[in-house]
């Protein structure tokens, strides 16, 4: 048996820091504090106090050195040096991403991660930026240093992709950040997984739309394998890797060219995708690609714009690729220009607002905001830190000579775009001032030299924007007023136009080139086309600047995006000849010129606003905040999918902080239950179980009722209860302790009966312990025992529950060990059947002499639990089965075998009954055997073997099931007497009050004492009862406030007069009342009891030893004398002042039951008196007492 | 190495051959099938390399059992395809064959621990698994399991009263000798 003195010191301070009292403690080998010293595992404290333990009892050592011995024996036994390990391949990708992740950037980029998470980033990568395709691949030809890793990232537009924002719950009992980390990664998992399965690609038209690289999230290769688009085998992804990104960058133009004459965003959405592993730079990163149908153009793309794929393009990609994948482990070389390469990576991904098609596809300003960062960067960048990159030094990139660069490259992607060099001269369509209708000039600082230059807008009649004229600056920087200097130039785009500025100061030319065409609205987002590089990038010195201006329909800008281009002298000092920057005037330029109050110029407005408050409160954790905002936002433009996504993050991190909030309750809870109030918890109703309460009942008056009436109670499985809660570390709840069938439990030597009656009746009184002016009568009943060969042929059907609850080690398997040893006990000519109940009934054995030992062994060894309960037919077919063979004279019974509800409902409850009692008058009685824990319906099964004149068994263990079935295979089998009652008259001369503890569910009206048609007990052979009376005698007042009040309309009874003048000596006389098992009408006797003032010490062993079992089970049932807590069913506390002791127990405590039990503990054939000892200490350790 | 970590270039190959095996064999209780065990164990470490290692400081060996189990429960009632189950129930699930080279043992004491490691409960099973498999400390498993400490203990006392049990009604004379040369 087991009791938790470990939980006990851990819970309670004053027990670990007192190191005398734990010693003091009866440390047995129960105890696992003794194998978690073996083990080391105890805290100092503990430790030195169990070390003390051990010492002063050699049992113990010999105890813990076995465990020492075994636990190395253990450790070699279960041992699995032969465990596989991981494939070389899985190993290798481990050690890479180590080696990768290891660099300073980790810490950053998980910082990013959670950045992204709360923002729910979601973007789409336009791998089609041909410009930057195109500086990469210039840099990687012309500078033999160039690290391919780097030029991969350059091919892979780095993306921040979040399919999903499905967030973990937050596990509320775990403490553990691993924990809560993996859990969060699992969930996360789940959306890569559920995205990879739900795009199939089912055509082979399928094209690779975007690629998503994002940091490595999902396991690699199970994906690959899960996502038949990507490769299958991990030893082909490298060639479906370059050919992949072939296809990319070839494909690029075309799907950017016919999306930028048609497509819409709809018809661009990915059809699939898979995941694959790649390794870019140094990242590990996930690849998602994304496919489409390839999109048919509506119309046919110009043959500029749609030039062939230059070879020589294909063949750079390819290599590029396999270069980064083939690439050594070593990391990248630090190169000197490896920072600024990552700060262009960030502002390259400014670009992933832009689709395949080349048009802007996200919305708001935030979103924008929070796209920058890089493999350092440290979350977001406000567009000030992205101008203050724009601002930091240049180096080369490629060298000044252009002739390096291949040609056909710069054609293929340029000339799709741009078109003319710097024209000469105004610009025609931008006359001064008189067409257009309005010029606004704003100023920003260009060149990032800290002064600001002029730049000025024009809007032209047709209402569409231009970036116009010249800006002219000096070398100091002055800005100076746009003259002619500049020249324009149309042309490019189809529908687009292109305007050109030159100019030349003192020092610094700039160049510009604008575009403002292919301004198309979605969502209230301007959507605008690439802005490309500048054909010819004019002669050294020169700066050129391309912008776009972004509008949204009402044709207000909204920003500027521009990139620049140097083309410095070399040898000047300066040293990047032509390098390229973006950089963003991202303020809200719209001032509502055109369409002042257009609903969409405020609708967009608002939702700005919206947004940035919500982002604000998401950010401040601020959950409920944030959705309240989202929500508006969402009323107001319902497609904002940005909204939709941070509305789902508002809302998870919400869940998240109610989870918080409980927990938290929950913590202060725990807190609380840890004062030492609270210290000693009883569940009233553990799981499921269910048991019936269990009515108090006060002390009687003897002038009121002089009569006692109960039925005898042989059962005893509460007793076995209580030991399976007890050995289990718990107190039982008080309901499950039934005091009777804990006192019936034990065996006691009384006297067989010698007359004719097959009952005998012994009655010894003695001084009460727990009240020492009272008395306590024992009334000990023993029942005839029949010799087995004497009895009748026995009819047994096994009725078994064999639903998957049953599977359980300690219950089917249990019983069918106790039902083989019990078909070992019965003779050759006793039947056995077996049905089984499960969701249909069914007869597992027919009846079966036990002779025929075998088949009956292989019908026990078949049977097996699976499937859910019909427990009703299961009982009528069985008995059924069992009255084919009643014979006049045999023992016949149903054995029922069960772990809980029966799933009948009420009207099948009432038949069943009806049908037990049907039975049990035809002479088939019914035994009732529960199983297991947790769910165990104890007040249904009681109730059901009442009434088949059956007796209702715990089983908890393979002896206790041995003990029901076999050692009282005569008991439990052949009833020597039925419907046993007991009725006791008590003379008021001696007795004034009286209590009968326990067979509180047994008790019986007086009148039915003589009703033979009243069910009660049976009694088997041998078989024992005790009763314990409490009796007060005259004289003694019983607890204040109790009894009744005195009457007011008539005299208040006396106690009744003597029937003859002189007194009786008798304090009692017991009545039973009997049948024989196949009679119908009862018979009685008489036993008449005399107190002769025996003092406690004067009391038999028997009569001691019942008084402390009761004692037990009294304690038990009274938290308060536990010092226990008791929970009820709503999980509230009843505290100690809620309970009342009608039953006036006074100062009983769980010493003095022990000390009881040690000096009654004489008799004990099986060793259930020690083992009530053991259980007695286990409650005083439980309770601290 | 747990001091080490995150400083030495090379912990997480340490990492690597110091739990890659039993983990596979803990993740292998689980899914009962070794390609998923491995892959699961391959995400535990990928997942190691992203962690911040700073925070895991002493506590590496309950942190990787941790992510695995999770995962491996994870892939398990994926395969599972049934409706979703929560913790309890998953547990409760039929566990797999344990370790086919475990089961076979020449030795009779093995034999018999195996078989009283069998027959556990799959709860007293996994504990006692974690504790004289994978070494982990009590306080591991009970992070690992989320079973309280005192329930942790509780299994372990019980599962080593049976093995007691069953090594001393055994008749393995390398047993008997051991306990004297130890006494």
């Amino acid at each position: 048996m087991f009791f938790t003195s470990a939980n006990a010191s851990r819970w309670c301070p004053s027990l670990r820091k007192d190191a005398k009292r734990i010693h003091s403690m009866n440390v047995n080998k129960e105890d696992p504090r003794l194998t978690a010293f073996a083990l080391g595992e105890l805290d100092d404290d503990e430790r030195d106090a169990i070390g003390q333990a051990i010492e002063a009892d050699p049992e113990l050592q010999e105890f813990v050195k076995e465990i020492g011995v075994a636990a190395n024996l253990a450790g070699l036994a279960i041992r699995q040096d032969d465990a596989p390990g991981l494939s070389d391949d899985q190993r290798q990708a481990v050690l890479e991403a180590s080696e990768l992740l290891a660099k300073p950037g980790r810490g950053a980029q998980s910082r990013f991660w959670r950045v992204a998470r709360v923002a729910g980033v979601a973007a789409v990568v336009v791998v089609g930026l041909g410009a930057y395709s195109y500086w990469s691949i210039v840099k990687e030809s012309g500078s033999p240093d160039g690290g391919p890793g780097s030029l991969a990232r350059q091919i892979h537009q780095i993306d921040s992709l979040r399919l999903t924002t499905a967030e973990p719950e937050v596990a509320g009992s775990n403490e553990d950040p691993a924990t809560l980390e993996s859990q969060d990664y699992i969930t996360r998992e789940d959306s890569w997984y559920s995205t990879a399965q739900r795009h199939q690609p089912e055509s082979a038209k399928d094209e690779l739309l975007v690629q998503a690289d994002v940091p490595i999230e999902a396991p690699l290769e199970q994906d690959a394998q899960r996502a038949p688009a990507s490769t299958s085998a991990s030893a082909s992804t490298e060639d479906l890797e370059t050919e992949v990104d072939a296809n990319t960058a070839l494909g690029l133009t075309s799907l950017d060219d016919s999306a930028r004459s048609t497509e819409s965003a709809e018809q661009i959405t990915p059809r699939s995708s898979s995941l694959q592993n790649v390794q870019i730079g140094g990242e590990i990163r996930i690849r998602k690609n994304y496919y489409v149908e390839h999109p048919v153009p509506a119309q046919p793309p110009s043959s500029e714009v749609n030039a062939p794929a230059d070879p020589q393009i294909r063949d750079l990609y390819t290599q590029a690729e396999s270069e980064a994948l083939n690439r050594p482990q070593s990391p990248p070389a630090e190169q000197p220009e490896s920072k600024l390469a990552e700060a262009r990576t960030r502002l390259n991904i400014t670009a992933d607002f832009e689709n395949a098609n080349g048009v802007t596809a996200t919305a708001p300003e935030e979103q924008k905001t929070l796209a920058f960062f890089g493999p350092d960067a440290t979350g977001l960048q406000s567009v000030e830190q992205q101008q203050q990159l724009a601002r930091s030094p240049v180096p080369p990139l490629v060298p000044s000579d252009r002739e390096s660069v291949p040609s056909g490259i710069l054609s293929s992607v340029i000339n799709a775009a741009a078109n003319p060099g710097p024209p000469v001269g105004p610009p025609s369509e931008l006359p001064n001032g008189a067409d257009a209708k309005g010029i606004a000039s704003r100023s920003y600082d260009i060149d990032g030299d800290g002064v600001l230059e002029d730049i000025p807008f024009y809007t032209k009649p047709d209402g569409s924007q231009v970036i116009g004229s010249t800006v002219i600056s000096d070398a100091g920087g002055k800005p100076v007023a746009p003259s002619g200097g500049g020249g324009f130039g149309g042309g490019g785009l189809s529908g687009g136009g292109y305007g050109g500025g030159a100019f030349n100061g003192n020092a610094t030319k700039y160049y510009f080139q604008w575009k403002t065409d292919e301004s198309r609205v979605i969502d209230n987002t301007v959507l605008s086309s690439t802005i490309q590089a500048p054909a010819n990038p004019g002669p050294a010195g020169t700066t050129s600047i391309a912008g776009t201006i972004l509008n949204n329909s009402d044709g207000d800008e909204l920003s500027v995006r521009m990139d620049r281009w140097s083309n410095e002298q070399p040898g000047k000092g300066e040293p990047d000849p032509v390098a390229r920057e973006r950089f963003q005037l991202s303020e809200n330029l719209g001032d509502g010129r055109n369409n002042p109050s257009s609903g969409e110029s405020l609708r967009y407005t608002r939702t700005k606003e919206l947004m940035q408050e919500g982002q604000s409160y998401l950010d401040n954790q601020k959950y409920s905040k944030a959705q309240q905002y989202f929500e508006q936002v969402l009323l107001i433009d319902p497609g904002n999918k940005t909204a939709t996504r941070l509305l789902a993050d508002a809302t998870v991190g919400a869940y998240k902080m109610e989870l918080q909030e409980h927990w938290q309750q929950l913590e202060s809870d725990q807190q609380k239950i840890r004062e030492p109030r609270y210290l000693y918890a009883i569940r009233r109703t553990p799981g499921t179980e269910s048991y019936a309460p269990i009515p108090v009942k006060p002390f009687t008056q003897v002038a009121q009722e002089p009569l006692s009436t109960f039925s005898v109670d042989v059962d005893t499985a509460s007793y076995a209860n209580v030991r399976r809660f007890l050995t289990q570390g718990q107190l039982p709840p008080p309901d499950a302790v039934r005091v009777e069938e804990m006192i019936n439990y034990f065996d006691y030597e009384y006297a067989p009966p010698r007359g004719e009656d097959p009952i005998s009746v012994d009655v010894e009184i003695a001084q009460c312990v727990w009240e020492t002016q009272h008395r306590l009568a024992r009334i000990a009943l023993k029942a005839r025992e029949v010799p087995m060969d004497d009895r009748g042929p026995a009819n047994l059907v096994f009725l078994i529950d064999v639903s998957g609850s049953m599977k359980d080690a300690n219950k089917l398997p249990l019983l069918k060990e106790s039902m083989k040893a019990l078909t070992r006990k019965l003779l050759p000519q006793d039947r056995v059947a077996i049905v089984t109940y499960r969701d249909a009934a069914s007869i597992a054995l027919s009846p079966t002499t036990v002779g025929d030992r075998i088949t009956i062994e292989t019908a026990i060894n078949s049977l097996h639990a699976d499937g859910s309960t019909n427990g009703a037919g299961g009982l009528e077919l069985a008995y059924s089965v069992v009255s084919q063979n009643v014979i006049k004279g045999s023992i016949n019974r149903v054995i029922l075998a069960t772990d809980g509800d029966f799933n009948v409902g009420e009207t099948d409850n009432k038949r069943l009954v009806k049908l037990i009692r049907n039975s049990a008058a035809t002479g088939v009685f019914l035994t009732v055997l529960g199983f297991g824990e947790g769910n165990l319906k104890d007040d249904r099964l009681e109730a059901m073997a009442d009434k088949g004149n059956g007796a209702y068994h715990y089983i908890d263990n393979y002896n206790e099931a041995t003990r029901v079935l076999c050692a009282q295979v005569g008991a439990t089998l052949a009833t020597v007497a039925k419907d046993v009652k007991v009725q006791i008259e008590f003379n008021p001369q001696h007795v004034a009050a009286y209590r009968l503890i326990g067979y509180e569910n047994r008790a019986l009206a007086a009148a039915d004492f003589n009703n033979d048609r009243k069910d009660a007990g049976e009694m088997g052979s041998g078989e024992n009862v005790t009763a314990l009376y409490e009796l007060v005698p005259p004289g003694v007042s019983t607890a204040p406030g109790r009894g009744v009040d005195g009457l007011k309309y008539q005299s208040n009874p006396e106690p009744a007069p003597p029937l003859s003048r002189e007194s009786n000596p008798e304090t009692m006389t017991v009545k039973i009342r009997y049948k024989d098992p196949e009679g119908d009408a009862s018979r009685k006797f008489e036993v008449p009891v005399v107190d002769r003032g025996k003092g406690y010490d004067q009391s038999s062993r028997d009569y001691r030893w019942a008084v402390a079992v009761a004692g037990f089970g009294m304690v038990l049932r009274h938290p308060p004398l536990l010092n226990a807590t008791w929970i009820n069913e709503d999980g509230a506390i009843v505290t100690q002042a809620d309970f009342v002791n009608p039953e006036r127990l006074g100062s009983l405590t769980l010493a003095q039951v022990r000390d009881i039990a040690e000096g009654a503990n004489g008799y004990d054939p099986d060793g259930r008196r020690a083992e009530f000892l053991s259980l007695v200490v286990a409650a005083q350790t439980l309770t601290g007492q | 190495m747990n001091e080490t970590i995150g400083s030495d270039p090379d912990w997480i190959r340490s990492a690597l051959d110091r739990f890659e095996r039993p983990l596979i064999a803990y993740a292998y209780r689980f899914t009962g099938d070794l390609e998923t065990a491995r892959d699961v164990v391959q995400d535990t470490f990928l997942k190691l390399c992203q962690a911040d290692v700073t925070r895991l400081n002493g506590r590496l060996a309950g942190w990787l059992y941790t992510v695995c189990r999770n995962r491996a429960l994870d892939v398990r009632k994926k395969d599972a395809r049934t409706e979703p189950l929560h913790e309890g129930q998953a547990e409760a699930v039929e566990s797999p064959a344990p370790w086919p080279s475990a089961q076979a043992s020449a030795n009779e004491t093995n034999r018999l621990i195996l078989d009283a490691v069998a027959e556990m409960p799959d709860r007293r099973q996994d504990v006692f698994r974690l504790k004289f498999q994978d070494g982990l400390t009590y306080r591991e498993i009970s992070a690992v399991t989320g079973l309280p400490l005192s329930t942790v203990s509780y299994h372990i006392h019980a599962a080593m009263t049976e093995v007691c049990e069953r090594l001393r009604a055994g008749s393995d004379t390398a047993y008997g000798a051991q306990i004297q040369n130890n006494v």
